[in-house]
């Protein structure tokens, strides 16, 4: 995806552009419970998926494809691969949220 | 002739429905509705007579292709292009969700900037010879 620069948009609009980031940030630790405590992989995949479409479409590009990456592995029920792919949202996910 | 100015959203997450309806309403100067859910929407399009529909695909009450479906059985809806918004970019993925009548496909993550134009596009290929 090629962004268009946020700096073309009117003052007013990136006020607003930045007041959602922060809102999609401070929204981190719950998604984030959400995933680790999922009742089954349905539920963990799910939640993933959402972390993935709005993760990219905020501007975090790596959180969103980790996710998605995770959510792929989730299919193949809990295993190495998919510890791995949730650790690495995890830090990511931890990293956005304290920047 | 008639211009693309109402447009409806629907999505369950609320962070994507917000920066939709900030993407479409702020950058894109359009009318938004933003909707939750496939039955809200189905709902509410009666009375916002959307000019185009934003419609995610994997949602928990209705799915993106049954909500579409059902909209179709609206006289009001008849015709109104929905483009589809999903994670799923594969190709036979699109092409499925083509096959179900949408105008076009825009594939998550999208850039909050430049989807209003993205909009644009498939509003002016929805009203020519394929819309419908």
């Amino acid at each position: 995806m090629v962004r268009a620069p946020a700096d073309s948009l009117p003052p007013a609009s990136r006020a607003g552009l930045e007041a959602l980031r922060r809102r999609f940030v401070a929204g981190l630790p719950a998604r984030w419970q959400e995933i680790e405590q999922a009742p089954d992989p349905a539920a963990r995949a799910a939640a993933l998926h959402r972390l993935a479409g709005a993760a990219g479409s905020y501007g975090y590009e790596q959180l969103g494809q980790a996710a998605r990456a995770a959510e792929r592995l989730c299919a193949g029920g809990d295993g190495p691969e998919l510890a791995r792919a949730l650790r690495e949202v995890g830090r990511l996910l931890h990293q956005a949220a304290t920047a | 002739m008639a211009e693309l100015r109402r447009v409806m959203c629907v999505e369950d997450d609320a962070d994507i429905r917000m920066i939709l309806e900030f993407s479409l309403g702020s950058v894109g100067g359009y009318e938004v509705l933003a909707c939750s859910g496939g039955r809200a929407a189905l709902a509410q399009a009666g009375s916002f007579r959307p000019d185009l529909v934003l419609l995610d695909v994997m949602m928990p009450d209705l799915t993106g292709p049954e909500t579409l479906a059902a909209m179709r059985e609206l006289p009001e809806m008849q015709g109104v292009p929905v483009v589809f918004i999903t994670a799923k970019a594969m190709p036979e993925e699109v092409e499925k969700l083509l096959g179900y009548g949408a105008t076009g496909v825009i594939v998550k993550p999208f850039d909050p900037v430049s989807l209003p134009q993205q909009i644009r596009m498939y509003w002016d290929y929805g009203r020519g010879p394929r819309a419908g």
